[in-house]
C-alpha cells in the first residue's frame, strides 16, 4: 500500500495481539518503567503508552514507509484490562496531507478486545520525509 | 499520596535516561546510518516511546484513574529525542476538575531534553 492506492477511508490489515505479562514486560523495559504503577489487586493491567505503540504493526504491515517520523498521537482510553488479554488492532488511513515539504499519513487505530473498544488512536506521521541535511 | 487536582499544581518532574529500542530497525529513522543521512545526529528514540514517558507520569501521579475509560491524550512530537540525552518529564494542572467538567482534571505535559528544550507536549484529561 502506498499514496497512489492508500486514499482515506482505507481499511488497514488487522492483526491480533495478546497483552500478556511478557509483551507489557518488554514494553516496560524499553520504556524503562517499573511494573508497580500497573498493578491492581495484585493483577497486572496493560498500560496505556502500549496503545499508543499499536499502530507500528499495522502500519509498517500495510503502508508503505521507510525513513517515516512519528509526529503526534492522539488516545482515547476507554479501559486497561489485565494482562492476559486478546484484542484486535484494526484501523484505517484518515488523511494525507503536505507541509513544509514533508508528506504526512493519519490513520484511526482501534484497539478492540472480546468486551469491545479499549482504546482509539489517531496517528500522525511523516511518510515522506525531506532530508534535514 | 494525594493526587494532583488544584489549578497549577505540579506533576513530576520524571528523569529518563531515552533507550532507543528501534535502533537495530536498517533504514529507518531509528538506525543511526540512515538518521544521519537523513540530517540527524543519530538514530531518533521512537516518539511513540517519547509520548510514553508522559502517559508514564500520568500513571505515576493519577494510578488507576489514569487508566479508566474516559481518560484522553493529546500528544506532539516537536524534536528528536536520542539515546542517552536524558530528558525530564513534568506536567502542570490547567483546570481543576468541577461538577462542570464531570469531574475531569486537564494537564499540560512536556517532556524536555537536555539542551532544556521542549521535545514533545501533550494535554491529558483524567476523571477524578
Amino acid at each position: 500500500m502506498n499514496e497512489q492506492n492508500a486514499r482515506p477511508g482505507t481499511p488497514l490489515t488487522p492483526y491480533e495481539v495478546v497483552y500478556d505479562r511478557a509483551a507489557i514486560e518488554q514494553y516496560l523495559d524499553r520504556s524503562g518503567e517499573p511494573i508497580d504503577p500497573y498493578m491492581h489487586e495484585g493483577e497486572l493491567t496493560v498500560p496505556p503508552g502500549m496503545y499508543l505503540g499499536a499502530y507500528g504493526r499495522l502500519i509498517h504491515g500495510t503502508f508503505h514507509y521507510e525513513a517515516g517520523v512519528h509526529t503526534s498521537s492522539e488516545l482515547t482510553i476507554k479501559k486497561c484490562p489485565p494482562a492476559g488479554t486478546k484484542a484486535i488492532v484494526s484501523g484505517e488511513v484518515l488523511k494525507m496531507f503536505e507541509r513544509n515539504g514533508d508528506k504526512y499519513v493519519t490513520f484511526n487505530v482501534v484497539v478492540t478486545d472480546g468486551g469491545g473498544v479499549c482504546a482509539a488512536i489517531e496517528h500522525t506521521s511523516i511518510y515522506g520525509l525531506r532530508s534535514r541535511a | 499520596m494525594p493526587i494532583p487536582t488544584e489549578r497549577e499544581a505540579k506533576l513530576g518532574p520524571l528523569k529518563i535516561l531515552p533507550k532507543n529500542s528501534a535502533a537495530e530497525s536498517k533504514g529507518s529513522i531509528h538506525d543511526d546510518e540512515k538518521a544521519r543521512q537523513m540530517g540527524y545526529r543519530g538514530g531518533l528514540v521512537p516518539g511513540v516511546t517519547v509520548l510514553g514517558y508522559m502517559s508514564r507520569l500520568m500513571q505515576n501521579e493519577f494510578g488507576p484513574r489514569w487508566q479508566a475509560g474516559g481518560s484522553s491524550f493529546k500528544g506532539r512530537l516537536r524534536r528528536p529525542v536520542y539515546e542517552g540525552a536524558e530528558v525530564t518529564v513534568e506536567g502542570t494542572v490547567v483546570e481543576a476538575p468541577s461538577g462542570e467538567n464531570d469531574n475531569t482534571v486537564t494537564i499540560e505535559l512536556k517532556v524536555i531534553d537536555s539542551e532544556n528544550v521542549v521535545a514533545a507536549f501533550a494535554q491529558a484529561t483524567c476523571h477524578v
